[in-house]
């Protein structure tokens, strides 16, 4: 196992630094500057010089890619242009943002999801089943962006129940701080003994955690649904059946263990996608996440963050692979041998 | 797998259930009335009053002050105390005396001094950052006693004016000029200003709080905290204002600007600004390098659709380049034509053939004025047969291409607004002969027109009537070089809270000063 994991690891490296080859090129080569953008409204020409200097851009391509690899090694990549911080930080406090609230999403998308999924596939072809895909197809169709501001309209603008946007009240944030530990404000705010903080991050993830919850659920639903049907017609479900087993034991621990494999490749999947593809629900919430600083770095080929940003959603991407992969031969054991 | 089971069927509705009793017990927050929620699209980036140079005067206005205010209207002299009570001038121009307020402190304590003044303005001309370039004609700067500050130049430039700026001219604590920039950036700040900068939590909200010892002083119903919250989403932005959950919002887009106008508890203000947009033509690349080509495009641009379809009223059409609202703007300039059979004469007259009638035409993709407005132009200029190939992209990569000739489009966007109030800041920012250019993306290069402005330049301070006639002078070449279409004056957009009364209309800053705010005793919401 520890081979495997090692054997990973270096194979990690490689296509971290991979990724990092083609971005930093890419970056380097796309029309326009980023300079002019850093330095405000009407930079003169002799500011520009300047700060092209500061920044090395004038230094031969290959030289500039050996000095921040050097850098990253160190983990610096160096300093936003767009923001003027230090890009390590930046995405640090955003992750952890986006990590907060792409889990509990999926959280939510598996735990209603996969009792769903298994009902739909127990009562085939049966109004619960019916309504259940209809659902789920239309949970897909919906573009989040409309979904997020239908759930906005309603639940923060007409009834007044939840917060219209942000990641906490604003008077909590002045008043009743909470130490960041973990940079998640629910774990923080609990660990602070902070519990009106811990209630306003609840109340400011409900909006944006249904809305990014939706999609994926309707996905799960429909892996599990088709799974599940495969797997009640085997020999050892009947088997199961004839023996007396209650059928909420032959469903629950039998039969969904036959769905846990594509599952969890649509989780892992799922999981990575989100971390970088939450953006619209963060542009509609506020949400001061990763997905959000991304598309700002790309747009203004601030090229510092960009590659912080990539290498932080390429190593997030591989880590959950690996850990999906870990978790295959757990509960696969013939797939150690293979 | 059975404990997995035990789990989802107990632990999780345990655990739910505990946050759902914590969420719907937890008390509501009541705001107070002396909080302003201002919703702002971007967070700041650069603390250091030196060399923010963007949206950052938003916030620093409130925090920080200037020698003195640019206060335009009235016909009485624009200029107004702030930190400096009196200044004169000397008969040369060349040294300004500048008498500071006494008993004023900054936020970390420390007296405001001449000696303080002095070693803030160096600092910032030193740093040589943003706007500092503002103070290109100090040669030097001196504090003969404690309140006394003379600026001592090498021409006689209009240090008054210069003063007043919104870039680099705050004075600041010299123990924060002494911790420097990455102090600043730290979301620190110690001005003079009415409001202390209370706390700054990166992407969400930056507090600014009463600065009870402010000179100013302070009177009942003001406004004691102000929140600035980023809200990057104009349709989050319109939902907050309606809901009565910020006082303030920066980005509305234009088509409910009268929608929300009609709601009671909304005002939106229109003022005019010192900001204007123009689309600037290659004087030197073909086919815009011919005079009556240049004139044809000027004439088929529909001047009234775009200012009152696309602007949606929130501009006028510019008669020359520099706005109506800035001393120098020329009344006399002809107001810009749409007249198709015009510009057809135009292009029949001009050198270039038919076949190679074709232009390039860059804005800025993320601007959906710019963008409809360059669609407008296209199909206008079809109707007269010339064909335009629009090249959006965002503002680095249109600049970048746009300041090589090679790669230069034969228009591009631009809007523009001074540094101080000045019209040299576009008369030689944007026309001025430049090699390599860097704003004079028009090529324009012209030697009399550079005489002019450089002459005006020398006697804004000792002669500013003779300045604006050397101005209107430069403004008339420009318009017969038909070296930009200007078409848009912009009015400043405030969307806020009608109980909220006090809301400044000064084009010189980009901010609202809300020291100035007072609210209604009775919220209508």
């Amino acid at each position: 196992m520890i081979r495997t994991i090692l054997q990973r690891l270096f194979l990690m490296c490689l296509i971290l630094i991979g990724v990092m080859t083609v971005t930093f090129i890419l970056s380097r080569v796309l029309p326009g500057s980023p300079v002019e953008l850093m330095l405000g409204a009407k930079p003169t020409a002799q500011q520009i010089a300047e700060a092209e200097e500061a920044l090395g851009l004038n230094k031969p391509l290959y030289q500039q890619y050996f000095i921040f690899l050097g850098n990253a090694f160190q983990g610096d990549f160096g300093t936003s242009l767009i923001t003027g911080q230090p890009v390590t930080e930046d995405v640090f406090l955003r992750v952890t943002a986006t990590f907060e609230l792409v889990t509990i999403a999926l959280l939510l998308a598996l735990s209603a999801g996969i009792p769903l999924g298994i009902k739909a596939a127990v009562k085939k072809e049966q109004l619960l089943d019916h309504s259940v895909r209809i659902g789920s197809v239309a949970a897909v169709a919906v573009p989040v962006f409309f979904l997020g501001l239908t759930l906005q309209i309603l639940f923060a603008g007409k009834l007044g129940w939840l917060p219209l946007q942000g990641r906490i009240d604003d008077a909590i944030l002045l008043d009743a701080p909470f130490r960041s530990i973990t940079g998640f404000y629910l774990l923080d705010s609990i660990l602070s003994g902070n519990f009106t903080a811990f209630s306003s991050a609840v109340r400011h993830l409900i909006l944006p955690v249904l809305t990014l919850a939706l999609a994926s659920m309707a996905t799960i639903i429909r892996i599990t649904r088709s799974m599940m049907i495969e797997a009640l017609q085997q020999d050892y479900i009947r088997s199961a059946r004839a023996y007396g087993i209650p059928q909420h034991n032959i469903h629950y621990l039998y039969a969904l263990k036959a769905t846990l494999i594509p599952l969890l490749t649509v989780v892992g999947l799922t999981y990575g996608f989100m971390l970088g593809g939450s953006i619209i629900v963060e542009y509609v919430f506020d949400w001061p996440g990763v997905g959000g600083y991304m598309v700002q770095a790309l747009l203004n080929n601030d090229f510092t963050a960009v590659m912080g940003v990539t290498f932080f959603v390429a190593f997030a991407y591989l880590i959950i692979n690996l850990i999906i992969d870990l978790i295959y031969q757990a509960l696969d054991p013939r797939l150690k041998k293979s | 797998m059975r404990k997995l089971l035990y789990l989802v069927k107990y632990a999780l509705p345990i655990a739910l259930l505990f946050t759902l009793g914590v969420v719907l017990f937890s008390p509501d927050r009541n705001r107070d009335a002396d909080t302003v929620i201002y919703a702002t699209y971007a967070d700041i980036k650069d603390w250091d009053p030196a060399s923010a140079f963007s949206l950052e005067v938003l916030t620093l206005a409130n925090i920080y002050e200037p020698l003195v205010y640019y206060s335009p209207g009235n016909g009485e002299d624009p200029i107004r105390p702030a930190l400096a009570k009196d200044w004169s001038v000397s008969d040369d121009g060349l040294v300004w005396t500048f008498l500071l307020r006494d008993g004023v402190r900054f936020h970390d304590g420390t007296e405001l001094t001449a000696e303080a003044a002095k070693l803030s303005l160096e600092r910032t001309i030193s740093l040589g950052q943003g706007g500092a370039y503002i103070w290109s004609a100090v040669d030097s700067i001196h504090a003969p006693d404690r309140l006394t500050l003379e600026i001592h130049t090498t021409y006689p430039a209009p240090i008054d004016l210069i003063a007043s700026s919104q870039y680099a001219a705050y004075i600041y604590s010299p123990q924060a000029a002494e911790n420097g920039s990455e102090w600043f950036n730290t979301g620190k700040a110690a001005g003079t200003g009415p409001y202390r900068l209370r706390q700054w939590v990166r992407n969400q909200q930056i507090v600014l709080e009463k600065n009870s010892d402010y000179w100013g002083g302070w009177q009942e119903n003001q406004i004691n905290r102000v929140i600035f919250k980023i809200v990057r989403e104009s349709a989050t932005q319109v939902q907050l204002i309606l809901a009565g959950e910020a006082d303030f919002v920066s980005l509305v887009p234009l088509d409910l600007l009268d929608a929300l106008a009609k709601q009671g508890s909304i005002h939106v203000d229109y003022i005019p600004s010192w900001k204007n947009s123009q689309f600037l033509i290659n004087t030197s690349k073909t086919p815009t390098d011919d005079l009556h080509f240049r004139k044809a495009l000027i004439h088929s641009w529909d001047y009234n659709a775009v200012v009152q379809e696309i602007y949606a009223d929130s501009a006028d059409v510019s008669r020359g380049i520099i706005p109506k609202s800035l001393w120098g703007h020329d009344d006399r300039l002809p107001t810009p034509v749409f007249d198709l059979e015009l510009a057809k004469r135009h292009l029949e007259a001009s050198e270039i053939p038919p076949a190679e009638r074709k232009i390039s035409i860059s804005y800025i993709a993320s601007s959906l004025a710019y963008q409809s407005a360059a669609e407008l132009f296209q199909s206008n200029l079809a109707k007269i047969g010339i064909q335009a190939e629009l090249q959006p992209g965002p503002w680095g990569t249109i600049w970048s291409a746009a300041k090589s000739q090679e790669t230069a489009p034969n228009l591009i966007s631009m809007t523009w607004w001074p540094t101080y109030a000045t019209p040299s800041d576009w008369l030689i920012g944007l026309f001025r002969t430049e090699s390599p250019a860097n704003f004079n993306l028009s090529y324009y290069s012209n030697y009399h027109y550079d005489a002019l402005v450089d002459a005006g330049l020398k006697l804004e301070a000792t002669d500013r009537s003779t300045a604006v006639r050397k101005y209107h002078e430069a403004q008339q070449l420009l318009v017969h070089d038909a070296v930009a279409v200007f078409y848009a004056d912009l009015k400043e957009r405030i969307v806020y809270r009608s109980d909220l009364s006090g809301v400044d209309s000064n084009p010189a800053y980009n901010a609202v000063f809300f020291h100035k705010l007072k609210r209604s005793p009775a919220k209508d919401d």
